[in-house]
């Protein structure tokens, strides 16, 4: 009797809840907003636990041990990258690659898909490899994990197919930005290289998502910031001079070790299939080799970074520990351990802004600040020239340190790394990977470059006083495919001012818009026969 | 999304809402055991590098630090100690970078701008140095850290001294002395830097206090002594001394200044309460000690002449008036002042003689 009852009162329950889910209304986009706190909120969760059992993993292999026995610091790396590997190729067969790229192509190609599995064999891999020593960064997997959730709610709340390409980005945002602790960074990262589209309709849902996860990851882990930043300041105008240098620098670095990814995936393409395991070994032993002498390259290296800031290293340490992480991090990420790139790029800008800042100081010690203050400025550059992203650059370094004095240094230096870098190695880096792999992603400097032809590219321009004829009318920045669905249905379109819409400024043909768009009538008539 | 299609989701929403609660559990959880793992290993490393810093190897202490503070970045304590270990090890720059980032995340800890005080004087940057050092020892300083206070209040005392700034190292001084704790030890010593600036009204005051507060302590009537000497009352400062003696016996200090005291006693005529005959004996004696310290010099016909005066006031047989005292006194100032022109290797600096100069003169 009792059990029945209580069955009914259970069901009961059940038939409330359900009627009073189904009386909440909500619009489409307050239930994608809604959707996008959620992905925030997971993905900062889950980043957490990332970060935490990446330390774990270092507390366990390269903990005391390492220390008393060289042997640990040697195979450890090693052990772990062959580990990883195994991950990625034998259980979770699509958490490999880039998470940029994946996600870009999950965008673009499959709708906003990213496996599930992706989730747990990028979280497992790469917790692996990175907590092992190996010369790599978590936020790139983030990146991917946090577009994983998304992709795996929309799945579950049956999002149709226009949103299910607009959430992929609001968890990669969300991933990047608990990454990082920086919620700006992740929202201009996911528009500028992610989107590749400044323009995209899911921005408040990006903003939101990024500032959940960034709010969740605080609330589990603390307010420490990613690095801990020395107060900045800029001694003088001539100073700028240096973070020029500097910035000329990062871009020439930034173009020199993408050519030596480039070249070295190339060439490693050529070797038979025993590489796949065999080559993530021999570099993380490498990375064991230089770790004895330099154990600050190892991992992701934060903390190396973080002693670096407040002073703890001469320029010229600062400066081999640049060139040794360039050293391993290219073996380890050519050598296809799983493992992100943002890390490392960080480390090699600040190790070379802090070292050339050191060297500028020591030269000129009245005009120049001490190392630690160009180290900031080395990253951003750095960041800029490999990932061309330049508006992230800014703003992550803004977020980092926190001043409003570094902007005008950053500005300068970003600016000058990514044209230097643009000019020695035309393709970013990320395309540059998607390449490799046979696989073409928009880039947001490609959209920049090749901007969609408007009507006012290929109107003729008419005599003043022209009369207006009924019909529709086109306005002269609107886009030319728009013209070409009104030529289908009228022969000729007036385009007219928007000031003065009575005012007829220009007239337009299918003729004029083939014209446009570089189609002679030969080739026209050629594809249509 | 469609609504109808949205009414149709509440398994899911039930399902993501389970998920997420356990996932914010397992996430608390985990995070809880990190943040006390990462708390512990943090305290095993402090420990150890305190160990090391009082054994006085700075820079493995600092090592020690560095990873206690990698595990608690958000621990002041820890950058504090660490940014000491750093300027004992003579890093100074890190150590400034640890302060500057402290001080803007704990603005009212006097210990750091003490720090930072430390630096600048290692840097000989004086002004700043005496800067921080001030807004250190004037911030507000928990109970259990006024020993720190006091010892940063001695090291601004000690750089004011150095850099001459007399007048304000006076006034730290009195500030130390009127929070200087109940034994006598710091108090002398504020009472004796008192009296090497010059300020010997002042230390008059502490050393009177002093001998009130503790009369069985043979420095405080050193230091009273010292005073009277320099007030030239030469016969209380004697009195003093041999008190202090009496209780110190091995003070040496004062055994050696209780000598001078009495040899200047035994040439100061313009002592009080002394008689005629007093006054005259203390008189030949000035004189005597006079010719003796300049019979090595040679100065003109002049000098030779004053020499002959006052051998010859030394020769004359006393009538029973203060005439020959005073000329006695006269002749004695005035070949006195002749030293420096008349004698051309050493100078004699007869320090008994000066002083039974300086009490005939200020009477």
């Amino acid at each position: 009797m009792s059990n029945t009852s209580r069955r009914e009162r259970r069901q009961q329950l059940w038939r409330d809840l359900q009627s009073r889910f189904a009386r909440v209304r909500l619009t489409d986009t307050q239930w994608f907003l809604l959707l996008s706190l959620l992905i925030g909120i997971f993905s900062g969760l889950l980043v957490v636990l990332f970060h935490i059992s990446i330390d774990l993993v270092s507390w366990m292999s390269l903990g005391a041990l390492s220390g008393r026995y060289h042997f640990v610091r040697l195979l450890t790396p090693a052990l772990g990258a062959v580990g990883a590997v195994y991950v990625v190729r034998k259980l979770f067969p699509l958490a490999r690659g880039s998470g940029v790229n994946q996600t870009k192509v999950a965008i673009y190609e499959s709708d906003g898909y990213i496996a599930t599995s992706t989730i747990a064999g990028k979280f497992l891999a790469c917790a692996v490899s990175i907590g092992t020593g190996n010369s790599l960064g978590p936020e790139d997997p983030s990146l991917q994990m946090g577009a994983g959730i998304a992709s795996r709610l929309g799945r579950l709340f049956a999002l149709p197919r226009g949103n299910m390409r607009m959430i992929a980005p609001v968890g990669a945002a969300a991933g990047i930005a608990a990454a990082f602790d920086t919620p700006i960074t992740g929202v201009l990262f996911v528009m500028e290289e992610v989107l590749a589209d400044w323009s995209a309709t899911a921005v408040g849902s990006i903003v939101l998502a990024a500032v959940s996860a960034v709010v969740t990851t605080r609330a589990f882990l603390g307010n420490d910031p990613l690095f801990a930043i020395p107060s900045f300041e800029l001694t003088s105008a001539s100073e700028l001079l240096i973070y020029a240098v500097i910035g000329i620098a990062g871009g020439a670095l930034s173009a020199l070790f993408m050519s030596l990814v480039e070249a070295a995936k190339r060439r490693i393409e050529n070797i038979p299939h025993w590489r796949h395991y065999v080559l993530p070994g021999v570099c993380g032993f490498f990375t064991g080799v230089v770790g004895l002498w330099f154990p600050e390259v190892m991992g992701a290296g934060y903390d190396a970074l973080n002693s670096a800031l407040h002073g703890q290293f001469t320029w010229q340490f600062l400066l081999y520990l640049g060139v040794a992480k360039l050293i391993v991090t290219l073996l380890c990420f050519s050598a296809e351990t799983p493992g992100g790139m943002f890390a490392p790029a960080l480390f090699i800008g600040g190790m070379l802004g802090g070292g050339l800042g050191g060297l500028a100081h020591h030269v000129w010690p009245r005009g120049a600040a001490p190392a630690e203050s160009y180290m900031l400025v080395g990253m951003g550059a750095f960041f800029a020239g490999m990932f061309r992203a330049p508006m992230t650059s800014i703003f992550m370094i803004f977020e980092l340190s926190a001043s409003y004095v570094i902007i005008l240094p950053v500005m300068v230096a970003n600016t000058a790394a990514y044209l230097v870098s643009r000019h020695l190695h035309a393709t970013p880096f990320f395309k540059m990977l998607a390449q490799l792999e046979g696989v073409n992603l928009p880039t947001a400097e490609e959209k920049r470059t090749f901007q969609p032809l408007r009507v006012e590219n290929a109107m003729q321009a008419v005599e003043p006083g022209t009369v207006l004829e009924p019909g529709m009318k086109l306005y002269p920045d609107e886009p030319l495919d728009a013209a070409l669905r009104l030529l289908s249905l009228q022969s000729h379109v007036q385009v007219t001012s928007r000031v003065h819409p009575d005012q007829v400024i220009g007239d337009l043909t299918l003729e004029d818009v083939h014209r446009a768009y570089g189609i002679t009538e030969p080739a026209f008539a050629k594809s249509r026969s | 999304m469609r609504l109808t299609q949205l009414e149709g989701s509440w398994r899911a929403v039930v399902l993501v809402s389970i998920v997420l609660v356990l996932t914010i559990t397992l996430t608390g959880a985990a995070s809880s055991a990190y943040k006390r793992e990462r708390a512990s290993l943090g305290a095993t490393h402090f420990a150890m590098a305190e160990q090391l810093r009082q054994k006085g190897d700075a820079e493995t202490a600092a090592e020690e630090y560095r990873r206690a503070l990698f595990f608690s970045p958000d621990n002041g304590d820890y950058r504090l100690s660490l940014a000491t270990a750093l300027i004992e090890a003579g890093r100074l720059d890190e150590a400034q970078s640890h302060l500057e980032q402290l001080a803007e995340d704990e603005p009212t800890n006097p210990r750091i701008y003490v720090g930072m005080a430390e630096i600048a004087a290692r840097l000989h940057r004086t002004n700043t140095a005496i800067a921080d050092y001030r807004r250190g020892v004037y911030e507000y300083w928990p109970p259990a850290e006024i020993p720190l206070r006091r010892a940063a209040r001695w090291e601004l005392v000690n750089l004011l001294i150095s850099s001459r700034r007399k007048n304000e190292a006076i006034g730290e001084l009195m500030l130390l002395y009127s929070s200087a704790p109940n034994e006598p030890h710091e108090r002398e010593r504020v009472g004796f830097l008192l009296l090497q600036l010059g300020a010997t009204s002042d230390a008059s005051h502490v050393f009177s206090e002093l001998v009130r507060m503790f009369p069985q302590e043979a420095a405080a009537w050193r230091g009273q002594a010292e005073v009277a000497s320099a007030f030239g009352d030469y016969v209380a400062a004697r009195h003093s001394f041999q008190r202090a003696l009496r209780l110190d016996p091995n003070d040496h200090e004062s055994a050696s200044q209780l000598q001078v005291i009495n040899a200047v006693i035994d040439v100061a005529p313009a002592l009080p309460n002394i008689s005629s005959g007093e006054r005259l004996r203390r008189s030949t004696n000035l004189l005597r000690r006079v010719l003796k310290e300049l019979s090595g010099c040679t100065g003109g016909a002049e000098f030779s002449q004053e020499v002959a005066t006052g051998e010859a006031l030394l020769a004359k047989r006393p009538k029973g008036n203060d005439d020959l005292s005073l000329q006695m006194q006269q002749a004695a100032q005035e070949l006195w002042q002749q030293r420096s022109s008349v004698c051309a290797g050493t100078i004699p600096a007869d320090k008994v003689i000066e002083m039974a100069m300086a009490r005939n003169a200020s009477e």
